[in-house]
């Protein structure tokens, strides 16, 4: 037995690991920070703008989990992310506005439509890689644009369509929820509250499943997959399995994002959807999921901080010009690029990392363990 | 003698016109601690491959417990019971030796993608009972003050180490070590040594273990296999096959 226990262990082996695990760790009291935030935040912003900012932000945080799973995770790069959104947009629609089903029938149903269609595509899908996959999900985008375009019946065509409204009894989330004559949420405050709960239940799944058998096998497929096979894990079944849970979350995010907006139109579900998504995960931090909120935060929120900005920075115009000049969308344009640049060349795992960084520096607070300073 | 465990006939793949394989054979007993040898490019790794079904041999027949491979995916000769580890280490440099071994249960742990997101009662359960395994092969493999670490920071011979570990977490019948020592200094080659001939003979694991040294199988070895340009030369004891005529001249030889 010397043998087996000669080379460097630091512990002795009959004590159980050391599991940094206090009840406050700073992993958790930063959740608990963040959820508090989130909660108290719709009741002191008063800024419409804003507050219809963080609502979409809360909904596409659920879409860029799914691509955390897809991509960051399984690290499959697809760019279908817009088509399986759009899916679940006009089957939320369908079975909300024009069958009249209550909201948690067509929210769950939304994201199994979208699943359904993600097993469609897997079989392809999962045995091409790198560019080539995402040269065929980009395919699916197009594939999924006409198709909208041309079911005129479903989709209203160009002119788009109403999306399903989410009612409580007889309240609609969209005019606020009242007791009475008292108005208890504005219609801002209940999408938030509303979004919110369902991303907590999202990120939880998504927590979850990172830290189970099959999100080990998701990483072990995306960093070596004749390793992975070896160790038993079957490739193309766990790229599959990795597909339908990213579609669900995409067809969730999708039926969310329309009713909030109320209205929808077949071209919103383009490419630059899907590249959106992707750049979330990017500016983020891949395969986390405080990264996808992160970059879900920047992408949704930069361009609206540009706008506001360029009313005071000099050259530079507010709104869209024909004129030429630099224009508001132009410059934020050219921050999203160049902070996507600046990521890939200076921090590769995303805005989260140096957050983290920051963090760690802090002094640390009641139960937490000094020794992960060391470490880190 | 019974049936033997695993049987390997007329094994025969080439590359470009090079036969990396020519007609192997040999069977392996439940229980023993097979080796093969050979030079540099005589075919060990090429062998491996073929047994965990990464290459596709031209002819020949490969079969554990009766039950041919031939054609099976790689993910199914695993959970068949047999596991390996690579010449060049291929560990997962970014996970944690924990999920890198946790990782290796996949194919004992049942958990669907609902109960994955979930992780509520069987599948909490689960992960549990497999996390008791996998600290307690940590520890036999000392590896136990590890488990938090990531892979990719460890010194190369306990990414091996870890690798061997990833291998038994996997409770293979048969275990595949290609050139375990390789890289290794003395020290660390006599610990791997000690530690392969204990996991044999205390776990009961059948083990097929190639080297390109000859003087570290010798000593833990019950049959040696010789290779030499994808023919099989010799197959006998450590002591019988140190004294053939055409080990000497085809491989010691060359090496002197
Ligand atoms: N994938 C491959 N493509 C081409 N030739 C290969 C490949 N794998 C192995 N070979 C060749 O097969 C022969 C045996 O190689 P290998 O099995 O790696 O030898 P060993 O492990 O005994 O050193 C060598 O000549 C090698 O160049
Ligand atoms: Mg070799």
């Amino acid at each position: 037995m010397s043998v087996l226990t000669s080379p460097p262990a630091p512990r002795d082996a009959a004590t159980p690991a050391p599991r940094a695990q206090g009840l406050l760790t700073r992993g958790r009291i930063g959740v608990l920070l963040w959820i508090a935030a989130m909660v108290v935040l719709p009741l002191v912003l008063r800024s419409e703008l804003w507050l219809g900012i963080g609502i979409l932000t809360l909904i596409v945080g659920v879409g860029a989990l799914g691509m955390q799973v897809i991509t960051g995770l399984a690290g499959q790069i697809s760019l279908g992310h817009a088509f399986f959104m759009g899916i679940g947009a006009y089957s939320s629609a369908w079975l909300g506005a024009d069958k009249g089903l209550p909201w948690w029938l067509w929210l769950p149903a939304a994201g199994l439509v979208a699943a359904t269609a993600g097993a469609l595509v897997a079989p392809v899908a999962v045995r091409i890689r790198g560019l080539y996959l995402a040269v065929a999900t980009l395919a699916l985008v197009f594939i999924g644009l006409y198709a909208w375009e041309t079911w005129t019946s479903l989709s209203g065509g160009v002119n788009g369509r109403p999306a399903a409204p989410v009612l409580f009894g007889d309240q609609d989330l969209s005019l606020g929820i009242m007791a009475g004559d008292q108005v208890i949420l504005d219609a801002f405050q209940a999408w938030w509250y509303f979004a919110l709960a369902i991303l907590l239940v999202v990120m939880l799944l998504t927590h979850n499943l990172k830290r189970s058998r099959l999100g080990r096998a998701f990483m072990a497929v995306r960093d070596k997959d004749v390793a992975a096979a070896v160790v038993g894990v079957p490739v193309t079944q766990t790229k599959t399995v990795a597909f339908v849970i990213s579609s669900f979350f995409a067809g969730i995010s999708g039926a969310l994002l329309v009713s909030y907006m109320g209205y929808f139109t077949p071209s919103q579900w383009h490419l630059m959807l899907s590249v959106d998504f992707i750049a979330m995960i990017v500016i983020g931090g891949m395969g986390t999921v405080s990264g996808a909120l992160l970059g879900a935060l920047f992408v949704r929120a930069m361009p609206e901080v540009v706008n506001h900005a360029s009313g005071f920075l000099p050259f530079v115009r507010k709104g869209t010009s024909t004129d030429g000049g630099i224009t508001g969308p132009l410059l934020s344009g050219f921050l999203y690029g160049l902070v996507i640049v600046l990521i890939l060349l200076f921090e590769p795992n995303g805005i989260r990392a140096l957050l983290l960084r920051a963090w760690r520096r802090l002094p640390a607070p009641l139960g937490s363990s000094r020794e992960r300073r060391k470490t880190s | 003698m019974s049936a033997a465990l695993f049987e390997v006939e007329d094994l025969t793949l080439s590359f470009a016109g090079v036969r990396a394989l020519d007609g192997v054979d040999f069977t392996i007993d439940e229980g023993e601690l097979f080796a093969v040898i050979g030079p540099n490019g005589a075919g060990k790794s090429t062998l491996f491959n073929c047994i965990s079904g990464i290459y596709r041999p031209e002819s020949g027949s490969i079969k554990f417990g009766g039950r041919q491979l031939l054609g099976s995916a790689p993910h199914r000769i695993a959970s068949a019971g047999i596991a390996r580890t690579f010449q060049n280490v291929d560990v997962f440099p970014a996970m944690t030796v924990e999920e890198c071994l946790l990782l290796a249960r996949h194919q004992h742990l049942r958990s669907g993608p609902v109960a994955s997101m979930v992780r509520w009662g069987r599948s909490a359960r689960e992960e549990r009972a497999a996390l008791r395994k996998v600290t307690e092969v940590a520890d036999r493999l000392g590896l136990g003050g590890l488990l938090q670490s990531t892979v990719g920071t460890l010194p190369h011979g306990i990414q091996k180490r870890v690798e061997l570990a990833r291998s038994l977490c996997m409770e293979p019948r048969l275990l595949l070590l290609d050139e375990p020592v390789a890289g290794m200094n003395h020290e660390e080659t006599a610990e791997m040594a000690a530690t392969l001939s204990e996991v044999n003979s205390d776990l009961g694991v059948t083990m097929l273990l190639v080297e390109h040294d000859m003087s570290m199988v010798m000593g833990i070895s019950h049959r040696v296999c010789v290779l030499d340009f994808g023919r099989r030369i010799a197959l006998d004891t450590p002591a019988n096959v140190v004294r053939d005529e055409a080990v000497i001249d085809a491989y010691l030889g060359g090496a002197l």
